[in-house]
C-alpha cells in the first residue's frame, strides 16, 4: 500500500513540481525562522541557568529620585545589609567590570583581558568547578588570586599554578585556586583577584557592583522593606542633617530607592541599562521575533492549504476512482495526510540545512556563538513540524474526501464559497505585513542615510585615537609623546581632550552663571584640539598657548550652554563658576559652535572647554591621545607610532589605534544593524506573501476557469478576462495599503523618536509601497490569469 | 451563410490519432434550422465547435457569411464570435455569481453596447423568453428549464446571425425540453439561423433539415416537411 501511495505522490509531484516547491519552500522559511529565534532565546536563557544560587542571589541597584535606574551601588551599603537584615546572609562587592592589564608572571609580561577585582566572597555567588586548590584558601587572604583553567595554561603552561605569584599593577597575588568556566554566567572572568583593603567610601558615590544572597525562605517583600530602611537611616538621615532640612523632604528631593534584581532574571529582564560585563539580552526583541516567526508559519500553512486545495481539484479523479474501489474515507484522509507529513519532513530537513548555513553569519551579526546542536530544541521544533503537517494535511484531506464519488468521476466539482472571505483576509494580512516591512525598511534606510551624511560640526578625517591603559603618570607620558611624535614628517598634530568624539567616559558637573545652574559636560583639552577637529568658533576666540590665563581661568562654552545661560548674544567676558559650591571661577572667552559628540540619538550636551591645567583633577580622566596624520602611507605612520608607543608609553599592551570617524560611526552601528535586519525580514516576508499570492491566485483562478471559458465564448478579450481575474486581488492590495498607513505611521514615528536628530516622516514610502505591492500582484496574478485565458474552451464548456 | 468544404479535424495524443471530421462538406443557408445527429463520437460536437469558432480545423475551408475563417487567429475568431454567434449549451453554462440580468447583459458589455441601450435590450429579451420576473435571481435559484431560457436569452441578446445549440434539452425533462424547443422554433420562424446538435430525433423534428454524421462524414441529409405543422401546434 505504501508503495502505491508513494508512486502516486511521486507522479503527482512531478506533474505539480512548482506547487511542491512553493509549499515546501514556504514551510522551510517558517521552520527555519522559528528555529533560529528559539536557538537565540535558548542561548539567552542559558545565562546563570546552571548557577545553583540563581534564585537566592540578587543584584542591588538603585532608582534615583528622577526615576533613572543606576545599575551600580555604593561600596559601603552591602556590609550594612548583611549586619542589619537577618535574611541577607552574605554579599559580593566588585568593580562590576573587567579590567585588562599587563601582568607580571615569572618575569614575563602577559597582557590579560577580563580580570575581575572584588571581595573574597566571589565563589559563594558563582560556585565554579574548582580544578586545583580550594575556595577556602582563596578567601583566607586578600593577597590571593583565582584564575581560570584557560588562563592557567597561558601563564604556566603545564606547571601547577598553585603558590605562584602574579603581579598586577605593582601588587603581588598568590595563586590559590584554579576554576573551570562552564556554561554562561553573569561574570566569566579570566581571573578573580581581590581588593587589598576593606572597601571604603560614602553613601553618595555609586561605582560598584553588589550582589547579596538571601536565605531560602526569605520573603522578598520584607527584605526589600528592610534594605530600604537601612538606606534611609544611613544615607537619607545624615544627608538631611547636613542640608538642615527634615529627612522626608530630603528623601523626596534626593531620595534613592534600593531595588533587588534576581540573578535568574537579570540577563533578559533587567530594568537597568546594563546587565554586567557579559551583556544583556533583549527579551522584547526575542518576543517580537518569536511572534513574527509564528506568524510566518501560520501564513505558510494557509498558503499551503490554499495551494493543496487548488491542486486537489486536479486529483479529484484519483479520489473518485479510489472511492469506487472501496477505499474508506478514513484511509483517504490518512493517505493524504501522510503525503503532507512527508513534505513537512522535507521542509524540516531543509530548514535544518538552511539554519546551519545561516548560523555563521547570524552569529557574526549578533556577536554570539550559537550552534544548532541543541537536541531538546530540535525535537521541540520537530514536534511543531508534525503538528503543523497534521493540520495542513487534514484540512485539504477532509475537503478532498468529501468529493461525491459520482460527481467527481463526471468531473463535476462544486466550488466552495465558504472560506473565500477568510482566505482574502489572510492574503490581506500578508500584504499588510509585507507593506509594513517595506515602509519600515525605506524609512530606516532614509534615517540611517541621513545620519551618515549629516554635518556633524567636526571633521575627523585622519585623526587617530591612541588609548592608554595604565593609570600611572599618564599625563606626563602624554606630554612626552606629544613632543616626540610631532617630529615625524607625516604627523601633523598631536593633542588630546577628555570628552572624546564618539562617546566614552564623560564627566559632568554643575556650572553656574549668576543663579542659573546647568549640569554641564566637562571637556578638558590641549590647545590644538579644536583646530585639529575643524570645530568652529562661533564667537570670541580659541584658547591660546601664549596667554597664561588661557591655561588657568579662561574657558570656552558651546552654543547650547550659552543659550542655557541666556548669554548667547553677549557671552564674552561673562564669569561662570563650577562645582556647585562656586569655589572655582572662570571667564568665557569664546563660544564653540555645537558639534556632535555622542550619536545622533543623543542631544548635544551643554559643554565647557578648558585646558587640562585649568582643572587639575581632570587629568585623572585622561584616556586617549589624538594625532592627525597625513593621508598617504597611513599604515607606515601607524607602525612608527606603534613602535614608539610600545617602547616608551605602554609596554606589553596591545596597540589599538582607532579613527575618530570610525568611532563616531559606531554610535549608529546599532541602527545599521536594525537596517540590515529589517531588510532581511522584508525580503523574507515579501517572498512569503508572494508565495501566498501565488497560491491563492492559483486556487481562485482554478475555480473560475469555467467562468473564464464562458466569458471567452461570449467574446471577452484577453484583456477583459485578465481584468476580471486581477480585480479582486488589487482590491485586497489597496485595502491593505490603506490600513497599513496608520499602523506603519505609528510604529515608525516612535522609532524615529529615538533620534534627537531625525528626518521628518517621509511620505514617499507610503506611496511606493502600494505601487510595489500592486506591481507584484499584477506580475503574479497576471501570469496566472494570462495562462487562464489560454484555457481549453471546449473542455470546460462541455463537461463541467 | 455557412459553407464547409473538405473539413478535417484530427485529435492527436502521444500515441493515438483520432479523426473526428473527415473531409466533411456542409452548407447552411440563411434562415435555416439544421439539426445534426449521430452516435457518440461521430464528430457532431467537433463540427459545432468549429462552426462556432471555438475550435479550428486541421484542413479544409470554412466560410462564414462569405468570409473564409478557417485560418483566423484567436483574436479575430473572438471578434467574429461575439458579434455574430449565440451559444446555447446542454449544461447552460451560466455564471453562478452573476444574476440572470447580469448574465444576459454580459455579451452586450463585450460588444461595447451603451449602458442605457443594454438595459433596454436585456429587459426586452428577458420578456421575450418569459423570464423577466426572475431578473434579479441567481442561476442556482432557478429550475433547469428557466436556466436554459436565460441561456437562450443570452444567446439572442446580441441579435446574432447564427445560433448554435449543443443538446439544448439534454439536461431537461420533457416538459421543460419542449418549452425550449418551442422557443427555438419561434426564433426560427422569426428569421434566425439555427444549428443544433442533438441525440433526440424528437427534437430534430422541430428543425427544417436533419443531417446525420458517422465517423466524421455526412451520411444522410433529410428535409423536414412537417416543420410548419409543428409550429402550428
Amino acid at each position: 500500500m505504501i508503495q502505491t501511495w508513494f508512486k502516486i505522490f511521486y507522479r503527482n509531484s512531478k506533474k505539480n513540481w512548482l506547487h511542491l516547491i512553493i509549499n515546501v519552500l514556504g514551510l522551510t522559511l517558517g521552520f527555519a525562522g522559528l528555529l533560529i529565534v528559539l536557538l537565540y532565546l535558548n542561548d539567552e536563557q542559558d545565562y546563570n541557568k546552571s548557577n545553583p544560587f540563581k534564585d537566592t542571589s540578587y543584584r542591588v541597584i538603585h532608582r534615583m529620585s528622577d526615576g533613572e535606574i543606576w545599575d551600580t551601588s555604593t561600596s559601603v551599603e552591602g556590609q550594612k545589609y548583611v549586619e542589619e537584615v537577618p535574611e541577607i546572609t552574605t554579599m559580593y562587592l566588585s568593580d562590576g567590570w573587567y579590567m585588562d592589564w599587563v601582568v607580571k608572571v615569572d618575569e614575563k609580561q602577559i597582557y590579560t583581558r577580563d580580570m575581575l577585582r572584588g571581595e573574597p566572597s566571589f565563589f559563594e555567588f558563582f560556585p565554579f568547578e574548582i580544578i586545583e586548590g580550594s575556595v577556602k584558601t582563596f578567601e583566607q587572604s586578600r593577597n590571593h588570586i583565582a584564575i581560570s583553567e584557560k588562563q592557567a595554561k597561558i601563564y604556566f603552561e603545564n606547571e601547577s599554578p598553585i603558590g605562584k605569584t602574579i603581579s598586577i599593577q605593582g601588587q603581588s597575588y598568590i595563586v590559590t585556586t584554579v576554576y573551570k568556566l562552564e556554561g554562561k554566567h553573569f561574570f566569566m572572568p579570566s581571573a578573580v583577584y581581590q581588593n587589598k583593603k576593606e572597601p571604603t567610601g560614602n553613601w553618595g558615590s555609586f561605582s560598584r557592583n553588589l550582589f547579596v544572597k538571601l536565605t531560602d525562605e526569605a520573603d522578598l517583600e520584607s527584605v526589600y522593606k528592610k534594605v530600604n530602611d537601612v538606606w534611609f537611616r544611613n544615607a537619607i538621615e545624615p544627608g538631611a542633617k547636613r542640608e538642615g532640612i527634615p529627612a522626608d523632604e530630603y528623601n523626596e528631593k534626593y531620595g534613592t530607592e534600593v531595588v533587588l534584581e534576581s540573578l535568574s532574571d537579570i540577563r533578559l529582564h533587567t530594568i537597568a541599562e546594563e546587565a554586567g560585563p557579559e551583556g544583556k539580552g533583549s527579551y522584547q526583541l526575542i518576543l517580537i521575533m518569536l511572534s513574527l516567526s509564528v506568524l510566518l508559519i501560520i501564513i505558510s500553512c494557509v498558503n499551503f492549504i490554499n495551494l493543496s486545495i487548488a491542486s486537489a481539484t486536479q486529483r479529484a479523479k484519483e479520489v473518485g476512482v479510489k472511492k469506487t474501489l472501496g477505499l474508506s474515507k478514513f484511509s483517504l484522509i490518512k493517505q493524504y495526510t501522510l503525503e503532507i507529513m512527508f513534505q513537512g519532513l522535507i521542509a524540516y530537513i531543509l530548514a535544518l540545512v538552511m539554519v546551519e548555513l545561516l548560523l555563521p553569519s547570524f552569529n557574526e551579526f549578533i556577536k554570539k556563538e550559537i550552534t544548532i546542536l541543541v537536541p531538546v530544541l530540535l525535537s521541540k521544533v520537530f514536534g511543531v513540524v508534525v503538528l503543523v503537517s497534521l493540520v495542513i494535511g487534514i484540512i485539504p484531506a477532509l475537503y478532498l474526501s468529501k468529493f461525491k464519488t459520482v460527481e467527481v468521476l463526471k468531473g463535476n466539482i462544486s466550488r466552495s464559497k465558504k472560506g473565500i472571505f477568510a482566505r482574502n483576509i489572510m492574503l490581506g494580512l500578508q500584504f499588510l505585513i509585507s507593506g509594513f516591512f517595506l515602509v519600515g525598511s525605506l524609512i530606516i534606510y532614509q534615517q540611517v542615510n541621513y545620519m551618515m551624511n549629516k554635518d556633524l560640526g567636526f571633521e575627523g578625517d585622519q585623526v587617530v585615537i591612541l588609548p592608554m591603559n595604565e593609570y600611572e603618570n599618564r599625563y606626563q607620558k602624554y606630554l612626552l609623546a606629544k613632543k616626540e611624535l610631532i617630529k615625524h614628517p607625516k604627523i601633523k598634530v598631536t593633542t588630546s581632550n577628555s570628552a572624546i568624539i564618539g562617546g566614552g567616559s564623560s564627566t559632568s558637573t554643575n556650572v553656574m552663571y549668576k543663579d542659573v545652574s546647568v549640569q554641564t559636560e566637562l571637556n578638558a583639552l590641549d590647545y590644538e584640539y579644536i583646530d585639529m577637529m575643524n570645530i568652529e568658533i562661533a564667537q570670541g576666540r580659541n584658547l591660546r598657548e601664549e596667554l597664561a590665563s588661557d591655561s588657568t581661568t579662561n574657558v570656552l562654552i558651546n552654543e547650547t550652554l550659552a543659550k542655557a545661560f541666556n548669554i548667547y548674544n553677549d557671552p564674552i567676558g561673562k564669569k561662570i563658576t563650577t562645582g556647585g559650591s562656586g569655589d572655582e571661577s572662570f571667564e568665557v572667552v569664546g563660544v564653540v559652535k555645537d558639534y556632535h559628540i555622542g550619536g545622533l540619538d543623543a542631544k548635544i550636551p551643554p559643554m565647557i572647554f578648558f585646558h587640562w591645567n585649568a582643572i587639575d583633577w581632570m587629568k585623572q580622566n585622561f584616556w586617549m591621545m589624538q594625532v592627525k596624520v597625513e593621508n598617504d602611507n597611513i599604515s607606515e605612520t601607524l607602525s612608527f607610532i606603534e613602535d614608539y608607543w610600545s617602547k616608551n608609553v605602554e609596554q606589553g599592551y596591545p596597540f589599538n589605534p582607532d579613527f575618530v570617524n570610525k568611532r563616531f560611526a559606531r554610535t549608529y552601528r546599532e541602527y545599521e544593524r536594525q537596517k540590515t535586519l529589517f531588510f532581511i525580514l522584508t525580503v523574507v516576508v515579501v517572498l512569503m506573501s508572494l508565495l501566498g499570492l501565488f497560491a491563492l491566485a492559483t486556487l481562485t483562478i482554478q475555480q473560475r476557469l469555467k467562468e473564464v471559458a464562458i466569458r471567452k465564448t461570449l467574446g471577452a478579450s484577453v484583456k477583459e478576462i485578465m481584468q476580471q481575474l486581477i480585480k479582486g486581488f488589487v482590491k485586497i492590495t489597496l485595502i491593505a495599503s490603506v490600513i497599513l498607513v496608520p499602523i506603519a505611521y505609528y510604529f515608525m514615528q516612535s522609532w524615529l523618536d529615538n533620534f534627537v536628530y531625525r528626518i521628518d516622516m517621509p511620505l514617499i514610502p507610503y506611496i511606493i509601497t502600494p505601487i510595489i505591492l500592486s506591481a507584484l500582484v499584477f506580475l503574479v496574478v497576471g501570469f496566472k490569469a494570462f495562462n487562464a485565458t489560454k484555457v481549453d474552451l471546449i473542455k470546460y464548456l462541455k463537461f463541467e | 451563410m455557412i459553407t464547409i468544404k473538405d473539413l478535417t479535424k484530427i485529435y492527436r495524443t502521444e500515441e493515438v490519432e483520432t479523426t473526428a471530421l473527415n473531409k466533411l462538406n456542409l452548407e447552411v443557408k440563411q434562415g435555416e434550422f439544421v439539426s445534426i445527429m449521430g452516435a457518440s463520437g461521430c464528430g457532431k460536437s467537433t463540427l459545432l465547435n468549429i462552426i462556432g469558432l471555438l475550435d479550428s480545423p486541421n484542413s479544409g475551408s470554412y466560410s462564414f457569411d462569405g468570409e473564409e475563417v478557417s485560418n483566423y487567429a484567436e483574436k479575430e475568431r473572438s471578434g467574429l464570435r461575439k458579434a455574430n454567434i449565440g451559444f446555447v449549451f446542454q449544461n447552460f453554462n451560466l455564471i453562478d455569481e452573476l444574476t440572470v440580468y447580469e448574465n444576459v447583459e454580459l455579451p452586450l458589455i463585450y460588444n461595447n453596447v451603451k449602458s442605457s441601450e443594454r438595459k433596454k435590450r436585456v429587459l426586452e429579451i428577458l420578456e421575450r423568453v418569459g423570464i423577466a420576473h426572475r431578473a434579479k435571481h441567481y442561476p442556482l435559484q432557478l429550475s433547469g428549464g428557466q436556466q436554459q431560457r436565460v441561456a437562450v436569452a443570452r444567446a439572442l441578446v446580441t441579435n446574432p446571425k447564427l445560433i448554435l445549440a449543443d443538446e439544448p434539452t439534454g439536461n431537461l425533462d420533457s416538459k421543460n425540453g419542449n418549452e425550449v424547443m418551442e422557443l427555438l422554433t419561434e426564433l426560427h420562424s422569426s428569421g434566425a439561423t439555427i444549428v443544433m446538435v442533438t441525440h433526440s430525433s424528437y427534437d430534430a423534428q422541430f428543425s427544417s433539415r436533419i443531417i446525420t454524421l458517422k465517423d466524421g462524414i455526412v451520411v444522410s441529409e433529410k428535409e423536414n416537411e412537417y416543420k410548419m405543422d409543428v409550429l402550428v401546434n
